[in-house]
C-alpha cells in the first residue's frame, strides 16, 4: 500500500513527496533547524514555541504535509494518527531530570512533554482531529509493521485515513518519516519506507 | 529597570512568548483569557517564576487568580512579599 503524501525531515534535509523542500535552509550539525522551518512556513501559532522538540518535529511535518493534501476532505474524527519511535520522549525527559538534579523547581511546561504521545495531541489540537491514535515504541522503523497497524484501523472502519509514521529525536539527531494513506481505491504514489 | 519591566521580560522568557515584546504587554491587561492567552500550564509556570526569581511561595492556591491577573497585580504581590 502506498501513501498519498509523504514528508521526511532528517538531519540531511527535508523532502515532501520525494522532492527536496526548503533547500535554502542550512542544516548545521548540533543545531536544530525547526525554528527556521517554522519561520519559512510563515506560521502564526504561538503555542509552537512552547512545544518540546519531538512535538515541534511532528507539528512541522504535518504543516508541510498539508501543503500537499487537504485534510478537510476527511471527517474530523476519520483521520487516525499512528506513530512509532525508539527514543520515546527521552530527549525531553533528560531536560526534566536535569532540572531536578540541579535542585531547581522542575518546569511544568517541560514535564507535560515527558510522554511521546503528546505530539499526537499537539497535532490533533492544531488540526482539530478527533480520530483514533496510537504511539508504539520499537527499535527501528518497520514500514511493514506500520502499514499492518494502519490497515487494521482502515479495515475495521475506525478511520478513513491514517497519518503518521516514524518520529524520533535524541541529542540533535532527528528523523521524521510522515505519511498519509487512505482507504480510497486509487491509492497513493509514495512508498512507505 | 523597574519591577514591572523586569517582570515582563521574565514572563516572556519563562513562558516562551517568543513572538511578544515587553512593550506589547500592558501593565493592567489580563494575562489570561483575552490578554496574553495564557493557559493552565502557564499558571503553574508563573508559580515557578515567583519562586525562582523572587523566592516567594504561594501558600494559598486560591489566591492565584488575583495575583496573576496582570503585571500590576503580580508586581504588587511581589512588593508586599519579598524579603
Amino acid at each position: 500500500m502506498k501513501a498519498k503524501a509523504s514528508v521526511y525531515i532528517t538531519n540531511q534535509g527535508i523532502t515532501v513527496n520525494n522532492k527536496p523542500f526548503f533547500s535554502d535552509i542550512v542544516f548545521v550539525d548540533n543545531e536544530l533547524p525547526f525554528n527556521k522551518i517554522y519561520k519559512q512556513l510563515d506560521l502564526n501559532y504561538p503555542k509552537y514555541h512552547k512545544m518540546d522538540n519531538l512535538s515541534k518535529l511532528g507539528f512541522l511535518g504535518v504543516e508541510l504535509l498539508k501543503r500537499e493534501i487537504d485534510l478537510s476532505q476527511y471527517g474530523e474524527d476519520r483521520i487516525a494518527q499512528i506513530f512509532q519511535n525508539s527514543y520515546s520522549s527521552l530527549d525531553t525527559d533528560i531536560v526534566h531530570q536535569k532540572s531536578i538534579n540541579d535542585k531547581k523547581m522542575p518546569s511544568p511546561a517541560v514535564f507535560v512533554y515527558t510522554l511521546p504521545n503528546i505530539v499526537m495531541g499537539e497535532i490533533a489540537i492544531r488540526n482539530k482531529l478527533y480520530g483514533e491514535n496510537l504511539f508504539t515504541l520499537v527499535d527501528k522503523f518497520s514500514p511493514q509493521n506500520w502499514l499492518e497497524l494502519s490497515n487494521v484501523q482502515l479495515a475495521l472502519g475506525k478511520a478513513d485515513a491514517i497519518m503518521g509514521g516514524w518520529i524520533d529525536i535524541f541529542e540533535n539527531n532527528f528523523n521524521l518519516r510522515l505519511f498519509l494513506l487512505d482507504n480510497s481505491r486509487e491509492g497513493g504514489l509514495f512508498e512507505v519506507k | 529597570m523597574n519591577l514591572k519591566e523586569e517582570l515582563k521580560k521574565q514572563l516572556i522568557e519563562q513562558l516562551n512568548l517568543v513572538e511578544i515584546n515587553p512593550s506589547d504587554i500592558e501593565d493592567d491587561a489580563p494575562l489570561f483569557g483575552d490578554g496574553l492567552g495564557l493557559d493552565s500550564i502557564d499558571a503553574l509556570e508563573l508559580i515557578v517564576l515567583l519562586d525562582t526569581y523572587y523566592n516567594i511561595k504561594i501558600d494559598k492556591p486560591e489566591q492565584g487568580k488575583e495575583i496573576f491577573h496582570s503585571v500590576n497585580s503580580m508586581a504588587d504581590f511581589i512588593e508586599k512579599n519579598r524579603a
